[in-house]
């Protein structure tokens, strides 16, 4: 595999489980997520 | 009789997620960005997301909850609610179903496919299988296409369909907290896990074959990801990750707006519309990424991989994926991991599917589900059929090519020009942010206003030339197979109909104007 497909993979990876991750703490942390209100 | 909601916050955006992820996320990703210039295919595709994926979520969790409102679970009474001053868009909306019961219709067939190559993994049925041709032999044999050493008749195929059906349908009349979020809620953690499994297990794989070092799965890593910077000129690469983007997320189907109408009309859709495409988003390029291609690449070299990806979907999963899990210890044991992995992702899918159907009969009715259920089990189950006995003629193609492709890129097109233009951008963004739990950029209002739908118009066009007019004229029907399609259309076509009429049976019913529920 050469840099770029590394640096793609790599990037690819970060943004979206970062994004997820972000998605999903925030979904948790508010206040209605046990019930829908 | 009282509306059904969702239990839970992470209740509905599991359902969403479960409703997105399918096979696609696992094959067709792969395939299409092995083919469309590697780890470059990605930056057309996050645009995409951007652009078109993002928006259309927010727009569809955003109708669906405010046609929920009124006591609509479909298109028809959602379209007709934001724009009550004409008397036909509540007919466009038909769409919104026909499309889903089309889907339906073959889906169920495949995920039944997929049900029984589990119980074939386990029992070592197609362990005799060594090569491609073989294992191309045993899924047609299986299909009922042909009569082979290893199938004599469609029996085990229509066997595993009604467990298939049956499932789905119990699934559905079970509703829509105690059925579709009870079955997501756990379907989509063992999923997850399923894909971890097999992902760690093919990063393990290294240079299965001394003799071919460069065979390893790194260099299979590299030819999914290596990037190939000329395809980022070429328009069909662009095209080809918008209609990925498209297709992966379930939008322009009709099934989010049904989800998201048994939502209260305070709760969020913001977030939970991110959540549900990113969890999306990890399925797909995470696991998806990481599974059919590398692994293949490690066993049957560059030629042979991109053979396989070229040969599409069902000989990715089917023909690839069995011949390369067989080389595995406990191989019988990863193959069933394997195929339950997609069936999961199938029924997470099909009961998204039916639901609108059911829903449409509820409400503008007054149906009980169980009677919902009944009609659109019946109807379905003889539907199926057609996919069932004529899938060597083409007809499964035509229903993929009306419910699973043409539909979906109109239906999201005028549901974008609705939202933006005829609702309004002023309205349409106030009612984003309703109980929002996060607040969109400004500049989407822009984007959504003017760039989805563009973008939209011009995937629309594009295919209409490239595919949808040769399609339609039936160019590419081999004449054997000519009077079967044209059958599939008289289906689909009375279908439409039927669906047309019941709708103006509703309206005619219905002449006061609509309140909030």
């Amino acid at each position: 595999m050469t840099l770029g497909g590394w640096i793609f993979l790599g990037a690819s990876w970060l943004l979206i489980l970062g994004l997820f991750t972000y998605c999903l703490v925030r979904t948790l942390r508010e206040k209605d997520s046990g019930e829908t209100s | 009789m009282a509306r059904e909601r969702w239990g839970s916050k992470l209740g509905v955006i599991m359902a969403v997620a479960g409703s997105a992820i399918g096979l696609g996320n696992f094959l067709r990703f792969p395939g299409q960005a092995a083919q469309n210039g590697g780890g470059a295919f990605l930056i057309p595709y996050f645009v995409a997301l951007l652009l078109l994926g993002l928006p259309l979520m927010w727009i569809e969790w955003t109708i669906g909850r405010f046609g929920g409102g009124f006591g609509h679970s479909t298109a028809p009474g959602m379209f007709h609610t934001l724009w009550n001053k004409n008397r036909f868009i509540k007919y466009f909306g038909v769409i919104g179903i026909f499309g889903p019961v089309v889907i339906y219709i073959y889906y169920v067939y495949i995920e039944s496919w997929l049900l029984g190559y589990s119980w074939f993994a386990l029992t070592g049925a197609y362990d005799g299988c060594q090569d491609k041709a073989s294992m191309a032999a045993f899924l047609k044999g299986y299909q009922g296409i042909v009569k082979n050493e290893y199938f004599s008749g469609l029996a085990p195929a229509y066997l595993f369909f009604l467990i298939t059906f049956a499932a789905n349908t119990l699934i559905v009349y079970l509703g829509v907290q105690r059925g579709i979020e009870a079955v997501c809620k756990y379907g989509l953690p063992i999923l997850f896990v399923l894909g971890v499994v097999l992902m760690v297990r093919v990063f393990a794989i290294g240079t299965p074959d001394a003799a071919q070092p460069d065979w390893n799965i790194v260099n299979g890593l590299g030819f999914l990801w290596n990037p190939d910077w000329s395809a980022l000129g070429s328009a069909k690469v662009w095209l080809a990750a918008a209609g990925q983007i498209f297709f992966t997320l379930s939008v322009g189907i009709g099934v989010i707006l049904t989800y998201a109408s048994y939502l209260t009309p305070k709760d969020d859709v913001a977030l939970s519309g991110l959540t549900a495409a990113a969890t999306n988003e990890v399925a797909e390029v995470i696991l998806g990424g990481s599974i059919v291609i590398p692994a293949a690449f490690a066993f049957f070299g560059p030629a042979g991989t991109a053979e396989f990806a070229k040969g599409g979907t069902f000989d990715l999963g089917f023909v690839t994926m069995p011949l390369v899990i067989q080389q595995f210890p406990y191989g019988n044991l990863f193959g069933f991991a394997w195929f339950i992995l997609l069936f999961i992702a199938g029924v997470t899918s099909s009961i998204s599917l039916a639901q609108p159907a059911i829903a449409f009969l509820e409400d503008e009715f007054g149906l009980s589900k169980k009677e919902a259920t009944l009609i659109f089990a019946v109807n379905s189950f003889v539907l199926c059929h057609a996919a069932i006995l004529f899938i060597g003629n083409g007809v499964l193609g035509e229903l993929d090519f009306w419910g699973g492709t043409f539909c979906l890129v109109l239906f999201a097109t005028v549901e974008t020009i609705l939202f933006g233009w005829v609702f309004g951008m002023e309205k349409a963004w106030t009612e984003l942010h309703v109980g929002s739990d996060i607040t969109i950029p400004k500049i989407y209002r822009w984007i959504i206003k003017y760039v989805t739908p563009l973008v939209l118009l011009t995937i629309l066009g594009w295919w209409l030339w490239q595919e949808g007019i040769p399609t339609a004229m039936m160019e590419n029907v081999a004449p054997e197979n000519a009077r079967y399609v044209l059958g599939a259309r008289i289906m689909l076509l009375s279908l439409l109909a039927e669906l047309v009429c019941l709708v103006w049976i509703v309206w005619r019913r219905r002449r006061a104007p609509e309140v909030p529920a």
